[in-house]
């Protein structure tokens, strides 16, 4: 596998499971039939993270669009005492009070104009939500998958992806994700997170390694 | 059933008859591991995989099996170059099977993607299917570091185990999964799924039952490749500097005719952990001395044990061990060791002020504090201390020489058991009538404040912590 084939997959990934974590829609379930196919072509099975990846697709596959949208709520925008698992970064690192969430929003608008993103194409209510962050590695993940990088283009791409998983993927989407997984509230999304635990821990230690790779190919 | 898939262009696969175990040689597997696909029935669900490791690329042949439904770190690798003949590899496939039956599934923390050697431009254009094995895991329920214990990451060669905002913080990017952790672990609480000891003491249990006569055991780390020879069986380790000399001698109890490491092979340990795994070497043979055994020719076998009692090759191995052998030669043995998880302490209560610091932060008991009428009592017992000498780096007194370490054992010593290693009354409040403080610890302080203090000497002699504000 080539470092192009292996963004491509990454790409893939975040996503799907960005687009999972999303309102769900038509074209979501719909898509899923052909991505484990497509997935497949990429050899996502020489990874630790095929298996829990392939049931979370299987899920999504099978899902009822209504049973799913009202799941959603339940888990991510509504619940007595406040959301069950809110899907914002800001809301397991940031303060409000001390002001956290505004300088943890503006540090990842700064972010995503540096990664060649428009941060005004995002509505701000939504810079932080855990689908955004994953498109954003999405996008950081389709540069490297350009067979036309130079070297030093694509080290640098690298370790962008791996300072936005230090900085902010990494940091709190294990607490979201468990919260998520222990709730148990859907097959989708129970599915969806074990496959993005999987996922993430493999990506910690990957992107370091590819970092190291492309540092050895400049020299 | 257990289905053994392997490559026919090596080993004894024609002579091989095995109970309970549907045999497939696949011509070239070496080469063409996804030639495993045809051969595994759909409803299988044990799996054991022979190749030789020279040929054949482990994350290609991992690939293969999750695509066809098993956890990779579940399916066991039978090494046909370890293998000597048709009964060797009759109990390689079935010591293999009894070690992965133990495999329980890792959780995606645990699956640790192994190095690799491309690191040149061909490494980006051309990455083969990664290999993987298992990573360490704190239990932080067993975990005592709250008591002050650390020796995870004091023994970690790469620091991937700090003590960090209140516990241990594992960093999966510097940890080379080499299984020490495991083995320093005093409590169990560090488990991997490459280095669990139960499942390796399965192995060496049915390696030993199932060869014709007691082969040796000899360890070799998961990078080496090592010819087998006759009368030996290779048990393989992450890392064979995560040995002890529980570890060496754990597999001669059970019944083994010899034991031994091989170092790393692949030019030299970077981690410096063959000199590690020597000295722990020379430890077991000292060990073996002091008992006056022959690993050649040890004179029996324990067998005792039975199934779900704590493995021999668990937590405190070492202790254990010798703890037996003490017992069962009745032996007067005494030696000093530099690497083995033994120790014995002592107090010199003319400098220790019994502030009992060094009970409270020993993460195995083995120094234990209580208070009665007469004051306070620190018990000592040396079959349970293991060596980590949290007490010398905690104690105050420490400059003082008021507890000190040796790290060995002593069988006389460990034949009296627990044992009162240092009292001290306790003057009683004048107020609610609970203990102060230690006389000595008072007469500390009274040293310290100097003339100075009379006053609060006076009052603090008289009265507890709790009484000294009325």
């Amino acid at each position: 596998m080539s470092i192009e084939s292996l963004s491509r997959l990454r790409q893939g990934i975040y996503r799907f499971v960005g687009a999972g974590f999303s309102h769900p829609t038509p074209d979501l379930i719909a898509a899923a039939g052909g991505t484990m196919e497509l997935f497949d072509t990429l050899d996502i099975f020489d990874y630790s993270f095929a298996p829990d990846i392939a049931e979370a697709i299987s899920e999504v596959a099978q899902a009822d669009l209504a049973e799913l949208s009202v799941a959603f709520v339940a888990i991510f925008e509504a619940g007595v005492g406040g959301v069950s698992c809110p899907p914002f970064e800001t809301a397991y690192v940031g303060n409000p009070s001390t002001g956290d969430v505004a300088i943890l929003q503006s540090d990842l608008k700064r972010s995503y104009l540096r990664y060649g993103l428009n941060p005004k194409s995002v509505s701000s209510g939504e810079v932080d939500h855990i689908s955004t962050e994953l498109h954003v590695m999405a996008h950081l993940c389709a540069l490297t998958a350009d067979g036309d990088m130079t070297d030093r283009s694509v080290g640098r791409v690298l370790s962008n992806q791996g300072e936005f998983l230090d900085m902010h993927l990494l940091v709190w989407a294990p607490e979201f994700i468990d919260k998520v997984a222990s709730i148990d509230r859907h097959p989708v999304y129970t599915s969806l997170s074990h496959g993005l635990a999987s996922f993430l821990a493999h990506e910690r230690q990957l992107v370091p390694r590819l970092v190291d790779l492309s540092t050895g190919a400049l020299q | 059933m257990t289905t053994l898939v392997a490559c026919s262009d090596h080993g004894h696969l024609n002579d091989l008859e095995i109970d309970g175990v549907r045999v497939v040689g696949v011509a070239e597997l070496c080469l063409q591991p996804k030639s495993i696909v045809a051969h595994v029935p759909e409803d299988e669900t044990r799996l054991v995989v022979g190749i030789h490791p020279r040929e054949a690329r482990l994350g290609a042949v991992q690939s293969i099996v999750r695509r066809l439904g098993f956890d990779p770190l579940g399916v066991g690798i039978v090494d046909l170059a370890a293998s000597t003949g048709a009964t060797g590899l009759q109990t390689s496939v079935l010591a293999t099977a009894a070690r992965t039956s133990h495999y329980t599934g890792a959780s995606p923390e645990q699956v640790k993607l192994l190095p690799s050697n491309r690191t040149t431009r061909r490494g980006l254009l051309s990455m083969g299917a990664p290999a993987y094995t298992g990573a360490p895991k704190v239990v932080e329920d067993s975990c005592v570091a709250d008591q002050g214990c650390r020796l995870c990451a004091t023994h970690c060669p790469t620091e991937a185990m700090v003590w960090e905002g209140g516990s241990i913080r594992y960093d999966p990017n510097t940890c080379l999964a080499c299984g020490i952790c495991v083995t320093s672990c005093p409590t169990g609480a560090i488990t991997n799924p490459s280095a669990d000891p139960k499942a390796i003491e399965a192995e060496v249990r049915i390696a030993i039952d199932e060869s014709a006569a007691p082969p040796g055991i000899r360890y070799r780390c998961r990078s080496s490749i090592v010819d087998g020879e006759a009368g030996w069986y290779q048990i393989e380790v992450p890392c064979t500097g995560m040995l002890t000399v529980g570890w060496l001698l754990t597999p001669l109890v059970l019944g083994a005719s010899d034991v031994e490491a091989v170092p790393c092979q692949t030019g030299g340990c970077t981690l410096h952990n063959d000199q590690l795994l020597e000295a722990t070497l020379a430890d077991f043979s000292t060990t073996l001395d002091a008992f006056g055994l022959d690993s050649d020719d040890i004179p029996f076998t324990i067998l005792a044990n039975s199934a779900g009692e704590e493995p021999w090759f668990g937590e405190r191995s070492t202790l254990r061990l010798i703890d037996h052998l003490t017992t069962f030669l009745q032996a007067t043995a005494a030696c000093t060791l530099e690497t083995a998880d033994v120790g014995t302490i002592s107090m010199n209560p003319a400098t220790c002020t019994a502030c009992q610091m060094c009970a409270q932060v020993c993460p195995t008991g083995a120094l234990n504090t209580w208070l009665d009428s007469d004051g306070v009592h620190i018990d000592f017992d040396p079959r349970t201390c293991v060596a980590c000498a949290q007490c010398v780096a905690t104690c105050p007194e420490i400059e003082e020489g008021a507890i000190s370490m040796t790290s060995g054992f002593d069988a006389a010593d460990w034949a009296v058991g627990r044992r009162n290693v240092r009292h001290e009354p306790t003057p009683l409040c004048e107020l609610c009538g609970k203990p102060v403080a230690p006389v000595a610890m008072l007469n500390r302080i009274e040293d310290m404040l100097g003339a100075a203090g009379r006053e609060t000497m006076a009052l603090i002699s008289r009265r507890c912590i709790d009484c000294r504000g009325r």
